[in-house]
């Protein structure tokens, strides 16, 4: 019987992580496709079916054409900036407005939240132009602080961490409080870490979002010096029809890193089921 | 609490320290950034000897070589308190062309040091979102580059500069009437042809000679040459295409490769005085026929350089294609074929202009250094690095013996522009690319597919 | 009464815990509320303000047509197609995405914790994948001659298909691209949320004799609510404001089978130049969007406490 019950735990398993190949198989595949052809010469992208290894490999030299064909060292400097005063800022707001939705009653709660989630409705496309045009009437245009001041509030992450924020149990603030702290320090030392994991989701897509971002850059910034580099590296997009997808792809890889690095600092937060001792029943 | 309060802290430090950390090595980073030489790619006939069939021949071969460029920063000699006019240049993405059109930017500045040139490209899909945010703001660029059915908009936005006299006597002795026409808009003229999209049949020689098809003349020949060149196997899949043109309206390229069959054939998609539309004709009939035959959406886009595909239609540009991605591949570029009433391929321009709000010293310059841009020897430096084809009068020297290039040049003759000067062509032009889509994909017939597309154009034209 | 005993009250009132909420609430929402004032409602309002008017970017007269555009907007047929394939699509991809992200999420949990450290950027691998390399991925999948999705179908006896250039299949092609994208930020979403759940509550819940499946059920469900609810806000959004995908892979095409809101509005604005007529299709769909989340906010509400 202990035989058959530990048999069945094993064939349970066997299938958990068999399945967990097979959909990792298939999310990764057009990475790997998109890693492959950044290593191809030009003749070999263009295949039909696609190959993903390829058959003479170029070595690094299309990542050192990338790297030197733009200002690689300036455009990363410039996302990455401002990648991390967005990602900083969202954070910071976004824990902010949530606990205050999330913990206090007071008038106006309820309609000033539907509104906040309501901006997240309306198409960015259209409102593209009058931001635009708000941003040039407050001097940012073709800087580097318009692509960090429009971001520093997400709705996104108000709701995200608003909902994250529910589950707090009021007793253990209202013990805070009875210390005599104040609420600035309860949001910080009390708050703070016990949504790590939410401020860890938060914090990937803010970051990827701000890093990846391509059409704001594109209209509100001018001067060479100063694109980030999505913008930067679409040099090697097509044009006339005519695309070099091994120097794409290696724009592209080289676009993505960061991303990846964010997600496995993150992921660290991603701690199942804390058990919150301090609480009874 | 106050262990969890100090922890708490330490952390905050440790974030701000790696923040200050990642932006400081950021800024150093920055600071280490120096503009570097710019590459130029070019395609060249080298003449190689090989073994053929046991004798060394001596045979030409296209190959793509790179050029290092060392643009200088500023080459211009300025004379103390002179006046520099800055005019800024935005144009679409093509990296070997944009460091040709930086190079040539960086020469006339050093000629001219009173004009600085300002010179920015965005990818061609966002071009026209970047010229309409930057309208919107009221300070375009003092040049830009135009695709044509644009034009008639921008122009009726009097957002324009028309062109001066000095640009009219050179267009009139220089240039081919064409490149005036289509540019002309309400009596004036308002730029320079920067580059002409003229499609032409190229066909895979392998494929044509391993049936013994000779290259097609006309569409009779091209429909007879396909009942060899068409392949399918047993179990009625395709294994090779006898020609595959645009199927998908993205970049309009089904409805420009139709209208060089439906203007062959004696039609037109618009009435003269554009107010209806005129497609759904028995011209339009016939050639929709013909185009069901030779467009394929089954066929996989790369086709005709995987040697799946016996002709495509494209541009002098895709030699620089074809050396890098299919260096084996054998082809041959064919003059428009006969249609029974014309000879004629619809293509598309894409203009130099001059926007309206720059200075009169900014424009004055701008169309200063467009005349000289627009000179034999830099088309013909745009014609070694990109493949794009001069449109002058006389081909430069140094292409008289390309036959590539005589080929387009040629093909000028029979081009004409295919959309219809009217500011809502790219709403037309969606009407009619987006039924085609269908009509390929064999859902609708021709009958069908003509006459609602002619029925959304007309609620178009009446719209306006 | 007199200042010094207004001044002796208003010192003890500002003392007080109460007063110190409301500095604290106030304090740190008045800035954040100012941004969205000057960086999303104003920007609204603008819209509102040129979808009232017939508005050519590149034209220089702008008139007042008041709701013209509105009208000619609800008569034109395209507007309903894409209606139709925006509900469509967006309501496939909320209930796919959901669905396989949490699962996803479980899944993870369910394995070993040096596994799940390398599963997890696995299964998020499609969020870092360029949008266009997905495209040219998908279209290569969905090849109606040579593509591996007819090869493998074959064997089952089924096709072949003509995915993406069918008007009957071009919409479910481009679900499946959407939802494979968007599972890794969906599970990404539920992994945070199912670290809220105090794990001495699940253990309670197996001491009592409950199968993993009522656990699941019973406890971990429920509490996962605050996330399922955004998740379901959320995905409505993202489903219903669908544009890349279908601007990379099919254009609309073919003919008018997947053509989506934010593609009319798109071309209308960036197109044609007519943002008057765009913002006017905008306030449909935020409309659609704002009536839809308000329905999913009440009945969830109902179902749990909200």
């Amino acid at each position: 019987m202990v035989i058959g019950r530990a048999l069945f735990r094993v064939l349970l398993a066997a299938i958990r992580y068999g399945l967990a190949l097979l959909i990792a198989f298939v999310m990764i595949l057009p990475f790997l496709w998109m890693l492959g052809t950044s290593f191809k010469p030009i003749d070999e992208t263009v295949r039909f079916p696609p190959t993903f290894i390829p058959e003479h490999p170029v070595g690094l030299a299309n990542y050192v054409t990338v790297m030197t064909r733009v200002p690689f060292a300036r455009y990363f400097a410039n996302s990455t900036v401002t990648a991390i005063a967005v990602t900083t800022g969202a954070l910071l707001t976004s824990a902010l407005a949530g606990y205050i939705f999330a913990k206090f009653t007071f008038t106006g709660r309820d309609l000033l939240f539907f509104l906040i989630v309501a901006t997240m409705m309306v198409p960015f496309q259209v409102v593209l132009i009058p931001i635009f045009l708000m941003a040039r009437a407050l001097g940012l245009y073709n800087t580097l602080w318009a692509l960090i001041v429009p971001g520093l509030v997400s709705a996104w992450g108000i709701f995200l961490m608003r909902q994250n924020m529910k589950h707090l149990p009021s007793e253990l603030l209202d013990a805070a409080r009875i210390d005599g702290s104040s609420e600035m320090g309860i949001f910080l030392f009390v708050v703070l870490p016990l949504v790590k994991p939410a401020l860890a989701a938060l914090g990937i897509f803010a970051f990827m979002a701000n890093w990846n971002s391509f059409l704001w850059p594109l209209i509100v910034i001018e001067d060479a010096p100063k694109r980030t580099l999505p913008l930067g590296l679409a040099l090697f997009s097509s044009g006339f029809g005519i695309t070099r997808w091994n120097l794409v792809m290696a724009a592209t890889v080289l676009t993505c890193l960061p991303v990846l690095v964010v997600f496995a600092i993150a992921q660290r937060s991603f701690i199942e089921g804390i058990t919150l001792g301090s609480v009874k029943g | 609490m106050e262990q969890r309060r100090k922890l708490a802290r330490r952390d905050v430090l440790r974030g701000s320290l790696a923040l200050g950390g990642l932006a400081l090595s950021a800024g150093l980073a920055a600071c280490g950034a120096t503009p570097t030489p710019q590459v130029v790619e070019k395609v060249v006939e080298k003449e190689v000897t090989k073994i053929v069939e046991g004798t060394p021949q001596v045979v030409k071969e296209t190959v793509v070589v790179q050029e290092t460029v060392v643009v200088e920063k500023t080459v211009a000699v300025q004379q103390p308190g002179q006046k520099v006019t800055e005019i800024t240049w935005l144009s679409h993405v093509y990296e070997p062309w944009n460091n040709a059109l930086a190079a040539q930017g960086m020469q006339y500045m050093g000629l001219h040091p009173d004009v600085k040139i300002v010179y920015s490209y965005v990818p061609h899909a966002d071009l026209n979102t970047k010229i309409t945010t930057s309208l919107a703001a009221g300070s375009p660029p003092t040049i830009i580059g135009v695709y044509g059915p644009w034009m008639a908009q921008l122009i009726d936005g009097n957002w324009l500069d028309p062109a001066p006299d000095e640009v009219l006597q050179d267009l009139d002795t220089n240039f081919p009437k064409v490149m005036k026409e289509a540019a002309t808009y309400n009596g004036k003229v308002y730029g320079y042809v920067q580059h002409i999209g003229i499609p032409a049949p190229i066909i895979d020689l392998d494929l044509y000679e391993a049936d013994s098809v000779a290259p097609p003349t006309s569409y009779d020949e091209l429909l007879a040459a396909n009942q060899k060149l068409d392949k399918k196997d047993s179990s009625g899949n395709w294994v090779q295409f006898g020609t595959t043109l645009a199927t998908s309206k993205a970049g309009s390229w089904n409805v420009i490769d139709f209208s060089a069959v439906l203007f062959s054939y004696g039609g037109t998609f618009l009435t003269d005085d554009n107010k209806k539309s005129a497609f759904n004709s028995e011209a339009g009939m016939q050639a929709a026929t013909i185009y069901q035959q030779l467009a394929h959406p089954e066929a996989p886009s790369d086709a005709f350089v995987l040697g799946k595909s016996a002709m495509e239609w494209s541009g002098p540009w895709q030699k620089s294609y074809y050396a890098s991605a299919a260096p084996k591949l054998r082809y041959k570029s064919l003059l428009p074929l006969k249609g029974p009433v014309a000879q004629i391929q619809g293509s598309y321009m894409w203009f130099w202009v001059v926007s309206a709000p720059a200075t009169p010293e900014q424009k004055s310059a701008a169309w200063k250094f467009l005349g000289w841009l627009s000179a034999p020897e830099q088309y013909a430096a745009q014609y070694r690095n990109v493949g794009l084809l001069p449109i002058t009068n006389k081909l430069p020297e140094e292409l008289a013996k390309d036959e590539w290039a005589q080929t387009f040049s040629k093909a000028l003759q029979y081009a004409r522009v295919y959309y219809a000067k009217h500011p809502k062509w790219e709403q037309i032009d969606v009407a009619i690319g987006e039924e085609m889509e269908r009509f390929l994909a064999k859902e609708v017939k021709a009958e069908e597919f003509l006459k609602t597309a002619a029925d959304k154009v007309d609620q178009i034209l009446a719209a306006s | 009464m007199g200042i010094a005993r207004a001044h002796q009250m208003s010192v003890r009132f500002l003392s007080t815990t109460r007063a110190k909420r409301l500095l604290f609430i106030w304090g740190s929402l008045t800035p954040i509320m100012l941004y969205f004032l000057i960086f999303s409602v104003l920007p609204i309002f603008a819209a509102l303000y040129i979808s009232l008017h017939k508005w050519p970017l590149l034209g220089r007269a702008k008139p007042f047509v008041g709701l013209d555009n509105y009208i000619s907007v609800i008569n034109d047929p395209r507007f309903w197609i894409s209606l139709k394939n925006t509900l469509y699509y967006a309501a496939a991809y909320m209930f796919l995405v959901i669905i396989l992200g949490l699962a996803m999420a479980l899944l993870v949990s369910s394995l070993h914790p040096t596994a799940r450290s390398v599963f997890r950027p696995l299964f998020f691998a499609p969020q870092v994948t360029s949008a266009v390399a997905v495209a040219l991925m998908f279209s290569w999948l969905y090849q109606p001659q040579w593509g591996v999705l007819n090869y493998l179908l074959r064997f089952i006896g089924l096709g072949p298909f003509m995915w993406l250039q069918s008007s009957k299949q071009v919409m479910p092609a481009i679900i499946i691209t959407g939802v494979w994208e968007a599972v890794g930020y969906s599970m990404v979403i539920y992994t945070a949320g199912l670290t809220n759940i105090p794990t001495d509550l699940k253990e309670a819940g197996a001491v009592d004799g409950a199968t993993s499946g009522q656990v699941f059920w019973h406890i971990v469900l429920p509490l996962l609510q605050p996330t399922t609810l955004f998740m379901f806000v959320t995905s409505m959004i993202g489903g219903l404001q669908v544009f890349t995908e279908v601007w990379l892979m099919s254009g609309g095409g073919p003919g008018t089978a997947s053509r989506v809101l934010v593609l009319e509005i798109y071309d209308q604005g960036f197109r044609y130049f007519e943002m008057g007529r765009a913002s006017s299709i905008a306030f449909y769909l935020f409309l659609l969007i704002a009536v839809i989340a308000y329905l999913q906010i009440r009945y969830l509400r109902e179902q749990f406490e909200f």
